[in-house]
């Protein structure tokens, strides 16, 4: 209920400053639902207003700190993103306000359906009799479509390893950062290192801590690139058997919780079902459903990794 | 005759008449005539002088148009004149505009800089002050370490003096064995010399004595041994003595080697004594100024009704010059206490310091308590929570921060109760000056206060309380009462009896709620400046004592409680205005509906893949050629053809001419390909028709329906030869048309290409 208050209150106000949304987080009493195994067990120590924030990312209902919204936040416009090719189910995302869902419950010829899921906004499906009858219809009444957004998404995405997406930067040279590695072998972990080592490193992901700031830089022959932390992980991890595994029965991708796949890549498989992905407390993985095979070879393709 | 002469007279007559006649008519010619030429001449006159008249008509007509031109020419001269001048005033008053902005400008520019300078040289001031007292510090620790470096110096100095004493004595010792053993030596050979003088005697006179001188040999003997003894006892003596000497000379040296170290001792203790006195001294400083800043509250008093206390935020300090300004700009900010529960019954109590609007999102501050602290700003008005971790003794005390470099304060008054409020604009309880009746609260008291904190909620109609004590996350020495729902998940006391306050400074006055009426809007979706989304207006309820409570009336219509606990009236959540009264207690809201238009924009942009082609921008779940900078391509515009483009990436349009090639993506396998073409798709041909392999490949027909798709001769666009060539490649090659049902359209497309291609070539 309070996220669906909260997606109201950014619709109305189209956006805003990153302090503002914070102001709302608290407003609209969001707070984790402990009982929901979703938010426990995540390993992460973000506060609430950060996985309030990469929540409404993921499942893009609004972009935060992207153009035109560099320092804040802004609303998607109101947008019907179809799960998979020629079908006739699509999640509705973006700006939400009463007038929008009227008009959609009001058109006889497509179907709503409202799911209450903890820790999100309400998940809206809307359905019609055929493809293209819905991509028509929703335009008609105002809402932008897009089809097949999954491997949309993806197609339209650059690979980890793909320099040009990487932003070339400095490492900090003021003292007193904490300074980790990521190591692959034996196992996936941050190591500590002096922050000169950092420097001097010809290749390798690393992470500088002071106070609240986390920052991630790659280096690779010598030069060093900011990235997301996510991609960094995937771009010097090899190749591995069993880091993504893919159950063509229950049509579930997988990842570790510590191998969370880049924030876009992520939205495109949440729009698969449209829900945000569970966590399996025994193996401590992330599972995304209703993930066609496709869109899980053409995920492997962009992360490096095999899907087993 | 008379008939003859009649006849000869008439013929004379005849040929007069007829000469008459003649001339008559001669002179009825020449009259015509004259007649006409006068006519003519009169007519040529008049026409003259009406050509005339009419030329001069003319000129003048002209003459009049020329001057009437002349005047529009100089009228329109004047115009033009009037416009250049007029674009001319225009300009200089833009340039003037400009002048002024850009003096404008730079001014601002200027200030800012003067600002930062100002700031800069401010920062510079502190850090010279900084510096100046490091140095002092310094200067300080240096003199003490000087003066402790004399001492030791000194007790140094007299240790090597002792040394040295007795090092003299022991040299004197050593001189005065060395003087002993010479002695002993010119005694040894004296008495050697003696000796052999004797000797010499004694053999002279055993010599000289033959007989008998055994006695006296042994005796000699005994007189040699006793002397050899006592020689031997002296030179024991001797030894002994400059063994005496040298281990004076070594206690002398011990002993001022034990007074150097008891020097140094004294030295270290004499340091150790005035640290510990100057961190005593720190320490009883530090004490008195804790005693003399840290603000205890002051509950508010009995006796009669008295407003809301307001939390203390003037600094003890006194006003700082500047003015007005300056002293708002310093002024004190509230730090108040949140409690936040989990499900689980768990509680977290923080504290939640103020913020200045304009004030920097991130301040180093600094507790008189000790430490530092770092406050991050949380939204416009409060920074984020601070967890301290000897909360429960800072409570009590109460504590002030300060941030050097804004020069803020931030204030806590210690005390042993304080109660939190739900329901404000942040999660949890945050504490409030009092108990409101009707509104959810949290008590936080020192554990000795218990018992009368619960006796006094009690009274003001709090009657089912749990407690949460430290284990439950309270501070050390706290606990907090609320109250717990059937699952045991906590949540606040309702207060519902308004009870007098005790007369004097009571702090468990805050635990008596005052019976006056207030008007609440909570809940629903806010806009701001109390406005709400409508469609999901506030819960209006009103807080107070039930006996004052009066009728409710929303825009003046009497009000009922309804669904959720507030109160409703007909049309009170209709878009529009609305006031809520009750008790001479008036409060107003407005909804509005929001009619927003959003458009996509391109929040993510990413280069293409393949090297060449359109770049593509994402928003949301959007996925778009970029059309133009900023501008994501529409819809309808760009092509969603799917995974054909990848076989198929060739389009081509209506219009001869409409040729577009899509740069499929390569490194990534079943790829999605996006293209924008300026035209309505109508044939998706693949990269080589030529080529290609005809048993996999096809022609597809990928116009919209109800698009036109028939080929255009009326108008060519672009490549018209590449168009024709591609179609016919296609059709040399024989690739099957999908779906069947275009095989016609294609065919149509083949003939047009045919003749155009023979046309142009």
């Amino acid at each position: 209920m309070s996220f669906d208050r909260m997606l109201l209150w950014l619709s109305a106000k189209g956006q805003g400053s990153w302090s503002q949304f914070r102001g709302a987080v608290e407003a609209f009493d969001l707070e984790p639902d402990v009982e929901d195994s979703s938010s426990t067990d995540t390993g992460s120590d973000l506060p609430i207003y950060q996985e309030a924030r990469f929540t409404l990312q993921r499942l893009g209902h609004v972009e935060f700190y992207a153009a035109e919204s560099e320092n804040g936040w802004k609303v998607v416009p109101p947008t019907v993103a179809i799960h998979e090719p020629a079908r006739a189910e699509g999640v509705l995302c973006g700006a939400r306000l009463p007038v929008l869902l009227d008009r959609l419950a009001a058109a006889s010829d497509l179907g709503m359906e409202r799911s209450k899921i903890a820790g999100m906004p309400e998940r809206i499906l809307v359905r019609s009799a055929s493809h293209e009858q819905l991509v028509a219809r929703a335009r008609e009444l105002g809402f932008l479509v897009q089809r097949d957004a999954p491997a949309s998404l993806l197609s339209a995405l650059p690979s980890v390893r793909d320099r040009n997406s990487w932003h070339t930067s400095n490492m900090p040279e003021t003292l007193g950062w904490f300074v980790h590695r990521f190591s692959i072998y034996p196992e996936l972990q941050w190591i500590a290192l002096p922050q000169a080592d950092a420097r001097r490193g010809s290749s390798g992901l690393f992470r500088f801590v002071a106070k609240h700031q986390r920052f991630y830089y790659v280096r690779w022959r010598g030069r060093t690139f900011s990235v997301p932390v996510q991609v960094g992980k995937y771009a010097v991890m090899r190749r591995r058997r069993d880091t993504l595994r893919y159950d063509s029965a229950r049509r579930a991708l997988s990842f570790p919780v510590s191998l969370r796949p880049p924030l876009l890549m992520e939205r495109a498989l949440v729009l698969c079902s449209g829900a945000l992905p569970r966590i399996d407390a025994a193996t401590r993985r992330l599972e995304y459903s209703r993930v066609d095979e496709n869109v899980a070879l053409l995920a492997g393709q962009l992360l490096h990794q095999e899907v087993r | 005759m008379s008939s003859r002469r009649w006849t000869e007279r008439r013929g004379t007559s005849l040929v007069v008449e007829t000469l008459l006649l003649i001339a008559g008519m001669g002179l009825a010619f020449a009259t015509a005539i004259v007649g006409v030429v006068v006519r003519a001449r009169r007519r040529r006159t008049e026409t003259e002088a009406r050509v005339a008249a009419e030329r001069e008509a003319r000129r003048r007509a002209a003459e009049l148009a020329q001057r009437r031109a002349e005047e529009e020419a100089r009228a329109a001269g004047a115009r033009e004149r009037q416009a250049e001048e007029e674009a001319r005033r225009a300009e200089e008053e833009a340039r003037i505009a400009t002048e002024r902005e850009a003096r404008r400008r730079a001014a601002e520019l200027a200030q800012r800089r003067a600002e930062e300078e100002a700031r800069a040289a401010g920062e510079r001031e502190r850090q010279a002050e900084e510096e100046a007292r490091r140095a002092e510090e310094e200067a300080r620790i240096a003199t003490e370490r000087e003066a402790q470096r004399h001492a030791a110096e000194e007790a140094q100095r007299r240790a090597e003096e002792e040394a040295r004493a007795a090092g003299e004595r022991e040299r004197q010792a050593e001189e005065e064995a060395r003087r002993a053993e010479e002695e002993a030596r010119i005694a040894t050979e004296r008495e050697a010399q003696r000796h052999a003088a004797k000797e010499a005697q004694r053999r002279a006179e055993e010599e000289a004595r033959a007989a008998g001188e055994w006695e006296r040999q042994a005796e000699e003997e005994a007189r040699r041994a006793e002397e050899e003894a006592r020689i031997t006892t002296e030179r024991e003596a001797q030894r002994r003595a400059v063994e005496e000497a040298k281990r004076r000379a070594e206690e002398g040296a011990r002993t001022a080697a034990e007074r150097e170290r008891k020097a140094e001792e004294e030295a270290r203790r004499a340091k150790e004594g005035a640290r510990i006195a100057a961190e005593r001294e720190a320490q009883r400083r530090e004490a008195e100024e804790a005693q003399r800043r840290a603000p205890q509250y002051r509950p508010p008093t009995g006796g009669f009704s008295v407003p809301r206390q307001p939390p203390p935020t003037a600094t003890r300090n006194g006003p700082r010059p500047g003015g007005d300004e300056a002293a708002a700009t310093t002024r004190a900010l509230a730090i108040e206490v949140r409690a936040l529960f989990d499900r689980g019954g768990c509680c977290r109590v923080t504290l939640l310091p103020k913020r200045r609007a304009g004030s920097p999102e991130e301040c180093a501050a600094t507790s008189i308590n000790g430490g530092g602290l770092e406050l991050v700003a949380l939204e416009e008005e409060w920074y984020q929570d601070v967890a301290p971790e000897d909360l429960g003794a800072l409570l009590r005390a109460g504590t002030v921060w300060a941030s050097q470099d804004t020069g803020q304060e931030w204030t806590l008054a210690g005390r042993e109760v304080f109660v939190l409020a739900g329901g404000t604009t942040h999660r949890g309880f945050v504490s409030c000056p009092r108990l409101t009746l009707g509104r959810e609260h949290i008590v936080l008291c020192a554990s000795t206060r218990l018992a009368q904190v619960e006796g006094a909620l009690q009274e003001a109609g709090c009657t089912n309380r749990s407690v949460f004590r430290e284990e439950d996350g309270a501070p050390s020495g706290w606990v907090l009462i609320g109250d717990a729902d059937s699952a045991r998940r906590p949540q606040g006391l309702v207060p519902t009896s308004a009870v007098p306050m005790e007369e004097g400074s009571d702090i468990l006055n805050v635990l008596r709620p005052l019976p006056e009426i207030e008007i609440s809007l909570e809940g629903g979706v806010p806009l701001g400046y109390s406005s709400w989304l409508a469609g999901f207006p506030p819960l209006i309820r009103v807080l107070g004592d039930a006996q004052h409570l009066e009728q409710v009336l929303i825009d003046g219509n009497e009000a009922t409680i309804g669904e959720g606990g507030g109160f409703r009236a007909p049309g009170w959540d209709a878009p529009g205005t609305h006031q809520v009264w009750c008790s001479n207690v008036s409060r107003s809201y407005s909804l509005h509906h929001l009619e927003q238009s959003w458009h996509p924009w391109p929040a993510y942009v990413f280069p293409p893949a393949s090297g060449s082609g359109d770049r593509m921008a994402i928003c949301g779940p959007l996925v778009r050629p970029l059309a133009a900078e900023n501008v994501l391509a529409d819809a309808t515009s760009s092509f969603e053809g799917g995974n054909l483009l990848q076989s198929n990436p060739i389009l081509l349009g209506a219009v001869p001419g409409q040729v577009f090639i899509a740069t499929p993506r390569r490194d990534v396998r079943g790829a999605q390909c996006f293209a924008c073409p300026p035209f309505d798709a109508v044939w998706a041909l693949p990269a080589q028709p030529l080529l290609c392999d005809k048993l996999t490949n096809r022609v597809l027909l990928v116009a919209r329906p109800g698009g036109g798709t028939a080929p255009d001769s009326s108008a060519t666009a672009g490549p018209v030869s590449q168009w024709c060539r591609l179609i016919l490649d296609a059709s040399r090659k024989g690739l099957s048309v999908e779906p069947e049902a275009g095989r016609v359209l294609w065919t149509q497309y083949k003939r047009f290409a045919r003749s155009l291609w023979r046309r142009i070539r």
